[in-house]
């Protein structure tokens, strides 16, 4: 847990500084939609850069005794303590190794800050919510209610995420475990 | 609620007579022991006189009223036609309660409660006395008000103002009685002093030195007046004492407050011309005083000195100077008394016109919401994290080979200053939220007299250290429980009179709070000399109730024993009355101060009293902890919470019901994993050699744990709230690296572990 703490201060530097991109390039609604696209498992999804804090690199998480599989533990982001979840886990997927691509997206979802794992993260993308369909049930291996709808690119399909109702439910789920 | 006021000025409203309505209630107690202590009454009549005045100006005539009827008994106290006695007591302190309630329902936008009315007509009665000298003004403050604008607006003339004045007889002391005609002969040239300064003010030349004069002879009036008493004239005089200083600051205010100073002068004339012939006139003056707050709005808030040190010392008084030789000290309490007053109401009347300029009188405080000092914690402690890191980097670029010594050492230097600097900045901001525990103690004496009339017994209630300093939340948190240790005191604890005197005590009980710092923790003492808890009884019941068995009470000490009565629902009284005996007061109490991550101890002595000592830390967001590994992880243990750190031998160490204990000294130790504890992943675990023996209560535990790390006084952070459900762990911390370590909530982990061995 103590050793990867020197070089932390690189690692907010240049979180920061992906932040600083993702929020320049975010300002004007309308039709357009503007994204946060990243990797779970070769898949693609994406949420709303609005709903998105700020992007890590990964950091040392601490555990936390008895909290639900999928809260991989806890980090000091700038001296508040927020959960970390693993996006894998939570999509019931098998577990991936972490590696100098893998990120922490921090998200605020009901007032409350988390912070989700991700293999990667792609881009900042901008689509036009025409091309936007409602989920199919059986697009792809994760639950089809956390899923906001699909994107039809030229090229490619990205699977538009509805964090609140992922992290919403994450948050009820934890209360009947505590009950 | 039809109001209409700035939210911002409610708000004001609500926090200032708050304070003031607590010292009123501790006040009135107080008074109830010392019945004709004229300095006293003074204080309680102007706090009521002040929420009073506050109160009318957002018109809420509900809280007038009540304010008005109390006052008005108050002041036939004060004018020695009553006396303070315990009905009237009640009387009062009722009044007291329907402020509260009424301010509640003001703060949550309810329509205020009218007051019962029997009490209004009570209240009033007693006002009138049977004497002449019915108190205050009989024209609702509310009524009043409407007529004396009209006027004031119209054409703020030197005239006196001619209707409606309420007119009683004076009525002073013998003593002061005599002084009058010196009074007298001197307001007429007050008066004349006053308008020419007043004329000089409105010319154009040295408008200045006018106003400098003004304020002279105004201050010097209104602490001549207040000496007789006349409240409402000294008020006047005062606002316009203190107006006058700021005009002699800012003269571009004078055409704004010139009119309102002429209507004030006008008020007080009409005063003075009655006082020749010997009656005091109230008049209807909220307005012009509001106004003249207004107009003097507009001025800059920063440099306001208090006008009670600007001011010259007034070389010649007054004539009265001379024969009050005589008794120099009650003159001097008088004036002091006065003076302080006089920047209250002075305020006051600027607060109306809805400006937090600062205070007239020499107090240099400023309110400040909490939650920006809570914001700037945090921020200072991010602070003292940065900082940390700073510090280390600078250590490790020292030890970089291409590093020019010159460079290393002035980063050296900046980074040990940084150090000091952040560390002054903590412990600054730690002090804004500190306040003094009489805050809090100050609310019991009002208990201990309800609870001495509800159980008929005789109680006096002593405070010593009061003026002991403590975190804001600490306080919050620790007035509950002390209300409980005090209702136990009272009703169980202290027997009645009679029990008493044949046991040969004082009739008197007496409950004493005691504060004092202990380092960095505070401890308070609950003390009575009652009966004392009876040993036998607690044991009865604690085996009626399974919690022990005969064999196991015979072997524990006292103190073990009595522990017993902070266990849920322990209760020995054998009949529940509305004050305590439900058995749900003692574990509140522990909990509370556990929450605090402070300790409780109890010890009696039967015939002698009970004396229960909490000991507290002074803030709650700071800890000092011992960090200890587990194995790759770091866990921070609260350092209040360790008894000892010890290395058990293996034949030390056995096994009972699948549960390791060691044996330590006399007694048995359980012994807790806390890689189990914790769930760690067998992979990552490591030897634990070591045991934290840690207390909770009167229970002891022994947390292994793999490596001991050191002391360090850590932030407390709460865990998200989906975290929550993580048992044994309280919250979390940041540690000087950047990472984050939980904090082993040492109750939990203690009743788990006994739950664990019991069953």
């Amino acid at each position: 847990m103590a050793n990867g703490t020197s070089n932390q201060t690189q690692q907010n530097n240049a979180a920061s500084a992906t932040a600083v991109v993702a929020g320049k390039i975010g300002g004007n609604a309308g039709q357009e939609l503007q994204l946060v696209t990243f990797e779970v498992s070769s898949e693609e999804f994406a949420v709303d850069i609005l709903a998105v804090q700020e992007i890590n690199r990964m950091m040392d998480l601490t555990r936390v005794p008895q909290s639900p599989a999928d809260v991989e533990g806890v980090i000091n982001l700038r001296g508040k303590i927020i959960p970390v979840i693993d996006l894998r886990k939570r999509f019931g997927m098998e577990a991936g190794k972490r590696d100098e691509h893998s990120r922490i997206i921090v998200v605020e979802v009901h007032g409350r800050v988390i912070g989700f794992i991700v293999d990667r993260v792609h881009e900042v993308l901008r689509i036009s919510s025409d091309i936007v369909e409602p989920a199919p049930a059986m697009v792809c291996s994760i639950r089809s209610e956390f899923i906001a709808g699909v994107g039809k690119l030229q090229d490619r399909l990205i699977i538009l995420l509805d964090i609140a109702k992922l992290f919403a439910d994450q948050a009820s789920e934890q209360l009947a475990k505590a009950a | 609620m039809g109001h209409g006021f700035d939210q911002e000025i409610v708000q004001d409203f609500l926090t200032e007579s708050g304070e003031l309505i607590d010292q009123l209630e501790g006040d009135l107690v107080v008074l109830e022991a010392s019945p004709r202590d004229p300095e006293l009454l003074n204080k309680v009549f102007r706090a009521l006189h002040t929420i009073k005045g506050s109160a009318s100006f957002l018109q809420l005539t509900n809280l007038v009223r009540i304010a008005h009827a109390a006052e008005s008994a108050l002041n036939a106290a004060r004018n020695s036609v009553v006396t303070v006695d315990s009905a009237m007591m009640n009387l009062l302190l009722e009044t007291v309660d329907i402020i509260k309630t009424q301010m509640q329902q003001l703060g949550s936008g309810q329509d205020l409660a009218e007051p019962r009315a029997e009490l209004v007509t009570m209240l009033t009665a007693i006002g009138e006395g049977k004497q002449i000298s019915s108190a205050g003004p009989h024209a609702s403050a509310a009524n009043a008000a409407p007529a004396a604008k009209q006027e004031t607006n119209a054409k703020p003339t030197e005239n006196a103002p001619t209707q409606g004045p309420s007119v009683k007889k004076l009525v002073l002391g013998p003593g002061k009685a005599d002084l009058l005609e010196y009074l007298v002969a001197d307001l007429d040239e007050t008066m004349n002093k006053v308008q020419a300064s007043l004329n000089q003010l409105a010319g154009s030349e040295n408008a200045k030195g006018g106003a400098v004069q003004l304020a002279e002879t105004c201050e010097q009036l209104s602490r001549c007046v207040e000496f007789f008493e006349f409240a409402q004239m000294g008020e006047l005089a005062g606002a316009m004492a203190s107006a006058a200083v700021k005009l002699s600051q800012d003269e571009g205010l004078v055409a704004g407050v010139l009119p309102q100073l002429k209507s004030l002068c006008a008020l007080v004339t009409t005063q003075a011309e009655g006082l020749k012939t010997g009656e005091v006139r109230e008049l209807a003056a909220d307005d012009v005083l509001g106004n003249l707050g207004s107009a003097l709005a507009g001025m800059a808030v920063t440099s306001a000195a208090p006008s009670a040190t600007t001011m010259p010392p007034a070389p010649t008084i007054s004539s009265t100077d001379t024969p009050l030789a005589a008794e120099p000290t009650d003159r001097e309490a008088t004036n002091n008394a006065a003076k302080s007053d006089q920047a209250k109401s002075v305020d006051k009347a600027a607060d109306k016109g809805g400006e937090k300029h600062g205070a007239a009188g020499g107090e240099n405080t400023i309110r400040v919401e909490v939650g920006r000092l809570e914001a700037l914690m945090n921020l200072v402690g991010e602070l003292v994290l940065q900082k940390n890191r700073i510090t280390a980097l600078t250590r490790k670029a020292a030890g970089v080979r291409e590093m020019e010594a010159e460079l290393a050492e002035a980063m050296g230097l900046a980074a040990g200053s940084l150090d000091r600097v952040t560390s002054d900045i903590q412990t600054a901001v730690m002090r804004t939220r500190m306040q003094p525990l009489d805050k809090l103690f100050g609310r019991y004496p009002r208990l201990i007299r309800d609870l001495a009339s509800k159980t008929g017994k005789q109680i006096q209630l002593v405070i010593e250290g009061g003026d002991t300093e403590v975190d804001k939340s600490v306080i919050e948190e620790l007035g509950d429980p002390l209300v409980h240790l005090i209702r136990n005191s009272a009703d169980h604890g202290l027997e009645g009179p009679e029990e008493r005197t044949k046991a040969g005590k004082n009739a008197l009980g007496t409950i004493t709070l005691r504060a004092s710092h202990e380092g960095s923790h505070v401890r308070v003492l609950v003390m009575d000399d009652g009966r004392g808890l009876a040993r036998e009884r607690i044991a009865k019941k604690a085996i009626e109730r399974g919690l022990a068995t005969q064999e196991q009470i015979s072997a524990m000490s006292d103190r073990e024993v009595f522990n017993f009565i902070f266990e849920a629902g322990f209760s020995t009284a054998e009949k529940v009355s509305d004050l305590s005996g439900r058995g749900v007061g003692m574990d509140v109490v522990r909990t509370n101060i556990q929450k605090l991550k402070g300790s409780i101890e109890l010890s009696s002595q039967a015939g002698n009293g009970t004396t229960v000592a909490i000991t507290i830390p002074l803030t709650v967001a700071i800890l000092q902890a011992m960090m200890v590994g587990v194995g790759p992880e770091i866990y921070a243990v609260p350092l209040t919470s360790i008894l000892e750190i010890v290395r058990p031998q293996a034949d030390q160490v056995s096994s009972i019901g699948g549960h390791q204990v060691m044996r330590l000294r006399d007694s048995v130790l359980p012994l807790v994993s806390s890689a189990e504890l914790f769930e760690q992943p067998t992979d990552r675990r490591s030897e634990q050699p070591f045991a934290v023996v840690l207390q909770s209560g009167q229970k002891q535990v022994g947390l292994m744990v793999s490596r001991l790390i050191g002391q360090q006084e850590v932030v407390i952070k709460p865990l998200d709230e989906g975290e929550r459900t993580a048992r044994a762990v309280s919250g979390a911390t940041v540690r000087d690296d950047g990472g984050v370590s939980l904090i082993v909530d040492v109750e939990q982990l203690v009743r788990m572990a006994q739950g664990g061995q019991n069953r």
